[in-house]
């Protein structure tokens, strides 16, 4: 399971999958976990996607419902999606989409 | 010690010869410990260069109370490193990203130490281990940016 530090983790990852119209990986946030290598490729790649939304938010005044910047809630996500897919044995997909940014 | 990289290349091999370091990547002027106002959200809540969502604090916000995975973040190997360092790079288009880093044994003020993260290998976080008054707090994470050292991304600064 993806364990957060804060929850709001959570509601930042719902709230850019739900934006971004993205059904699979509101599925993964909702069961907590990847059935395969192929949904690990698509949560390294999601996270990715994330962050430039949540930028392309901050460029365009979008008012978003938390305090924090996205900076600051993509990082802590970074450690809890990357922490997660590493103990699930996702290691490589993980480093290798990051590689690919 | 004062080096500079141009490539992420450089920045491994820089890293790597260091050995057993903890870093932060930091954008350019910002304070390694210790954030301003434009580093942070338009409404978050930052006392004295301290944000308050880092740590566990007291009910009146005059204290940071010990917590073994709370605190400031820094990455203790270059894996970690890299993809924060892209993170970062990405949220501040345009400015220069630096890494400031510590020995991982380095001495640190009486009550900080450094807290591998349960859940993310390469993570740490540097905390408070007894109650420590904000005040307090703020000096002594100036006194750990005067022993860290910066690596400086001189390919931006160009």
């Amino acid at each position: 399971m993806i364990r957060y530090k804060f929850e709001e983790e959570l509601v930042f990852a719902n709230f850019y999958a739900k934006k971004l119209n993205d059904s699979k990986a509101q599925h993964i946030f909702e069961v907590g976990e990847v059935a395969d290598k192929e949904e690990a490729e698509y949560l390294s790649a999601f996270f990715w996607r994330m962050v430039d939304s949540s930028i392309e938010d901050e460029k365009n005044g979008v008012d978003l419902p938390w305090d924090e910047n996205s900076e600051f809630w993509t990082e802590k996500l970074l450690n809890s999606i990357g922490g997660y897919l590493e103990r699930a044995g996702y290691e490589g997909e993980w480093d290798k989409e990051s590689d690919r940014q | 010690m004062n080096l500079h990289f141009h490539t992420m290349d450089d920045l491994r091999e820089a890293i790597s010869d260091l050995g057993d370091i903890l870093a932060r990547p930091t954008r350019h002027l910002s304070h390694p410990t210790l954030y301003r106002r434009r580093d942070v959200g338009k409404n978050e809540k930052i006392i004295k260069g301290i944000r308050v969502k880092d740590w566990l604090l007291s009910d009146d916000q005059r204290w940071a109370l010990p917590h073994d995975q709370m605190g400031l973040s820094f990455s203790s190997n270059y894996k970690n490193l890299k993809k924060v360092y892209k993170l970062k790079e990405r949220h501040n288009p345009g400015s220069a990203t630096h890494v400031f880093w510590v020995l991982e044994e380095a001495d640190l003020p009486s009550g900080l130490k450094f807290e591998a993260d349960r859940d993310k290998k390469g993570h740490y976080f540097l905390t408070v281990t007894e109650p420590i008054l904000l005040e307090k707090l703020v000096e002594k994470l100036r006194a750990v940016a005067q022993r860290m050292s910066i690596i400086q991304n001189a390919g931006r600064l160009l």
